[in-house]
């Protein structure tokens, strides 16, 4: 592998990771609060660190398939471990273990959380806790990419290794076209939902807190009750649509940007996304009408957000599902494993996945019944190779094979299963809350730092999809040649 | 400009490289998929899978917003109807690949017919290319600029040259012609030479200057400008066929040696005036017999590279002086120009260079400045024709007050048709053609020479 080409690659992002701090420190300047020193001192030193690596000389500057992967997973490990700065120099969270998992958690837009005492926390950390989602939902490299074009051709391997889903798809026929077109849809999207939530009556700054949050399908909340503090219907279902719409893939909107809504409504991920959160929603619905008197506008507000932050990964709450009854908490933990559309800001398995292994299952079982039979299995009319069906195979293997080794390093805290289990599951899933003690009124500060690293390493490895981040543990990536 | 190529192959894929750092926007269209991930993963182009003459894939690329359709798919057939029907759902210029023989008579009405802006043939590009290394001998390689009233011409520096050890300015002074040393390629790095240079043995270096200066110049330095006459060619290809055809035209005598029997009675019949030899072209007992020694010019156009380049290096030991040989890998020619061999033709890579002026004259009208550019000494060096207009910020100062860009030089200038080898008091006018060699890379604009 060429080290030197990875090290650019790092420095460019570091560099924009300082850069995209300085909104915080604008706000902490304005506020006067003590986390300044902690700002200015982390921008200097990320900064300098970025330009000494950007600045690098190389002479062979090819970047291959291995230098893709190992870049964006080296990348989102430096990310996380200097974002944690702020929060750590500040005092604001005194362990470093505990302010890289809550960095950690914002990029990866996980939006589990350690802090117990949220509302303590001065605006300009808030920000930056809740910017990190905005920045990680489309990915830093993918940014890095729009604005700065020239990192060549052979940059669609960061492309592919950081965008969910299985592959890539370029919008237009130049990459750093596609990552503008994709950014300019992100932020206009997050600019229309900030002043939707401020006509419903939310605040500017919580509305631009709580845009981030949804925008990248995070879940960091500025108040201890998530959304549910504002017990606002108007703001719940404005979120709810919202997160429904950013669990979506967003070439989709390119195409309806394009005119074409025909084919974005024909698209079989998004039907199949949208009919099953529907479903789920009103399943719950009828679920849990007992416990809010038989209204079924409360219980469908309810139940059609908690189904839209679990799904898309978010992770905001207006309700403790913890009480709700088995049969609702199945369901949430099934989607839970779903996660939202490839190309997205959610996390998870993604509706794609487990579209193509429900098609491959009847396939197989089509097979056995009649074995002469030829058939492919087809997604939009086009018929999948093996290759396609292979990753993703490995790709589910390898996600459970992460999940069962993350829950027997962490059933060392001797927590329950439900605990242990949903824990894992919502950290490698990138949602935030699951269920117990790490239900949407709990967080994970109790957790020891060991099932804290694993956490961290959890959320890393689920929002890059696995195997970028196992890649670099193979030897002979590490080698010259 | 939005730029749809179907077929990637070889010059498929070299134009897509091209093109697509070039800041175009490059859809690739294939059938075979394997190709097709072998391009997304190394270029930034987005490719479709799909039969480029379909009317569901061409929409699928978009081809109606499309400034340009290139088909350069296998089958001369498939390239046509995939133009014709691009051009029906409105790409604004098609280009076709037709190779076929039969057709290379009907291009006009091809042309015409199906509406096609250019048709190439690369292996009567390539019987050109070599046409015009047998006429200039000495040179390794020319290029024309400025309708061809100009000649860049490529050539190794030998002991016995009058070059060694001078000066570069000292040189120019006593130098009879009127030419410019443009580039230099040295132990691998190119050079822009300065006024303190001074040429080793062995170096690959340009020159540009009227025809007539440059044979001058030849002469000034010791070597004979003696046209080759009597041309020994191994391998009856298409290659062949068109060079023959082409060189009997300028009074040239051609001797083709042929392995086949049947191809053999075929190109008796097309060049009914050229000697034929059934004989193995790689057989060192066939050449002695054929008396390679006495023959001015060996080209080597066999479909092997490994043939051509054992019977071009024998040609060359037997004291032919000039052998010329084709090459299909690309990644050849630097082990082949290091066993002396300079003169190499690749037909695909003739091809793409094609398309690529096409594609930049074409970008040019639509505002950008440069009207050719030519890629030197393997690609690393540009040589760019552009017209002086009255926005470019620097006209009517002279050249030795401008500050312009490191590694960049004016190599010529032409005005109402006369060509000025520009020295330091000489000035850009309006209208002018400008020539400027760069190593820096793409210049799209005269006034980017210029040092910001």
């Amino acid at each position: 592998m060429n080290i030197k080409v990875v090290l650019k690659i790092l420095g460019t992002v570091l560099f924009w990771e300082s850069v995209l701090m300085f909104p915080s420190l604008v706000i902490s300047i304005i506020d006067n609060t003590y986390e300044i020193k902690a700002f200015i001192l982390s921008i200097v030193c990320i900064g300098v660190i970025g330009i000494i690596l950007k600045n690098l000389n190389t002479t062979d500057s090819q970047l291959r398939k291995r230098e893709g992967y190992a870049s964006v997973a080296i990348c989102w490990l430096a990310m996380s471990l200097l974002g944690a700065l702020p929060f750590y120099l500040s005092g604001a969270i005194p362990s470093y273990v505990d302010a890289v998992f809550e960095t950690a958690s914002g990029f990866t837009t996980t939006g589990s959380s350690i802090v117990t005492d949220i509302e303590s926390f001065p605006r300009g950390l808030l920000f930056w806790r809740s910017f990190t989602h905005w920045i990680g939902g489309m990915g830093v490299l993918v940014f890095t990419m729009a604005l700065v074009p020239s990192m060549g051709a052979r940059s669609v391997f960061l492309a592919r290794a950081e965008s969910p889903g299985p592959s890539f798809g370029k919008l237009v026929p130049k990459i750093s076209e596609t990552a503008k077109i994709l950014y300019i849809i992100y932020g206009a999207m997050t600019f229309i939902l900030i002043v939707f939530l401020i006509i419903a009556g939310m605040p500017v700054f919580d509305s631009m807190i709580h845009a981030f949050g949804t925008a990248g399908t995070g879940g960091f909340s500025s108040k201890a009750l998530s959304v549910g503090h504002y017990n606002n219907p108007w703001i719940e279902w404005i979120i709810t649509v919202f997160m429904f719409l950013f669990g979506a893939n967003f070439a989709l909107y390119f195409l309806i940007i394009k005119g074409e809504w025909k084919s974005a409504l024909r698209n079989e991920e998004f039907r199949f996304y949208g009919i099953t959160v529907l479903a789920a929603a009103i399943l719950i619905c009828i679920n849990i009408l007992p416990l809010y008197n038989y209204s079924v506008t409360e219980a469908l507000r309810h139940s059609a957000f908690q189904v839209s932050t679990i799904v898309t990964t978010t992770g905001y709450a207006t309700a403790d599902f913890n009480l709700w009854p088995m049969f609702s908490k199945s369901i949430l933990l099934m989607l839970m494993f779903f996660g939202a559309c490839a190309g997205s800001t959610g996390g998870g398995v993604k509706f794609i996945r487990i579209l193509v292994l429900i098609k491959s299952v009847a396939y197989e079982i089509r097979h056995t019944v009649h074995p002469n039979s030829v058939q492919t299995v087809k997604i939009d009319g086009k018929s999948l190779d093996n290759d396609n069906l292979k990753s993703i195979m490995i790709f589910f293997f390898s996600y459970v094979a992460v999940i069962i080794s993350a829950i027997i390093i962490v059933s060392l805290d001797n927590f329950d299963f439900t605990t242990t289990f949903s824990a894992v599951l919502a950290t490698i899933s990138n949602i935030g809350p699951g269920l117990e003690v790490v239900g949407p009124m709990g967080n994970f500060s109790e957790f020891s730092d060991l099932s804290k690293i694993t956490m961290t390493a959890c959320m890393i490895i689920g929002r890059l999809e696995v195997l970028p981040v196992i890649t670099l543990f193979s030897p002979s990536i590490w080698k010259k040649h | 400009m939005k730029i749809i190529i179907v077929g990637s192959g070889k010059v498929g894929y070299t134009l897509a490289q091209q093109l697509s750092t070039e800041d175009h926007d490059i859809t690739l269209v294939d059938s075979d998929a394997d190709v097709l991930s072998h391009a997304d993963d190394t270029l930034d182009v987005m490719c479709i899978k799909g039969n480029g003459a379909s009317v569901e894939i061409l929409k699928e690329a978009n081809v109606a917003e499309a400034d340009l359709l290139i088909a350069v798919t296998d089958g001369d057939e498939l390239n046509m109807v995939c133009c014709v029907i691009g051009k029906k759902l409105g790409a604004k210029h098609t280009v076709a690949r037709i190779r076929n023989t039969d057709y290379s008579n009907e291009y006009k009405m091809l042309k015409q017919e199906l509406e096609l802006d250019m048709v190439i043939n690369p292996e009567m590009d390539a019987a050109d290319e070599i046409a015009r290394m047998l006429q200039f001998p000495l040179a390794t390689n020319v290029e024309t600029f400025a309708n061809n009233m100009l000649e860049m011409v490529e050539f190794r520096v030998l002991e016995s040259d009058r070059l060694i050890d001078a000066r570069l300015m000292d040189l120019t002074k006593k130098l009879p012609a009127k030419v410019l040393f443009c580039a230099v390629k040295r132990d691998g790095e190119i050079i822009i030479p300065k006024g303190t240079f001074v040429f080793n043995p062995e170096d690959l270096v340009y020159v540009i200057g009227e025809r007539s200066d440059i044979s001058n110049f030849f002469r000034y330095m010791g070597r004979s400008s003696h046209k080759a006459k009597n041309i020994t060619i191994i391998g009856g290809s298409r290659i062949a066929i068109y060079l023959t055809w082409i060189l009997n035209e300028i009074g040239m005598n051609v001797k083709i040696i042929e392995l086949d029997k049947n191809r053999c009675v075929l190109l008796n019949e097309v060049l009914s005036n050229t000697l034929i030899i059934c004989g193995d072209g790689t057989d060192q007992e066939v050449l002695d017999n054929e008396n390679i020694q006495a023959a001015d010019a060996f080209v080597a156009l066999t479909d092997r590279d490994e043939e051509n380049l054992i019977s071009s290096l024998y040609a060359h030991q037997c004291g032919v002086n000039k052998v010329v040989l084709k090459i299909n890998r690309q990644n050849y020619f630097p082990i082949v120009k290091k066993l002396g061999l300079d003169s190499i033709v690749s037909p695909k890579f003739t091809t793409a260079n094609n398309i690529l002026r096409y594609v930049r004259a074409l970008d040019n009208s639509q505002g950008s400045a440069v009207e050719k550019l030519y890629k030197i000494l393997d690609d690393e060096a540009e040589v760019a024709e552009f017209t002086a207009c009255s926005s470019a910020n620097l006209l009517n100062i002279k050249l030795k007050d401008l500050k312009l860009k490191k590694d960049v030089l004016i190599s010529a200038i032409v005005r109402n048709k006369k060509i000025i080898i520009p020295y330091g008091n000489d000035y850009i006018k309006d209208g002018d053609k400008v020539i400027v060699v760069t190593k820096t890379g793409f210049i799209s604009d005269l006034s980017e020479i210029l040092e910001d």
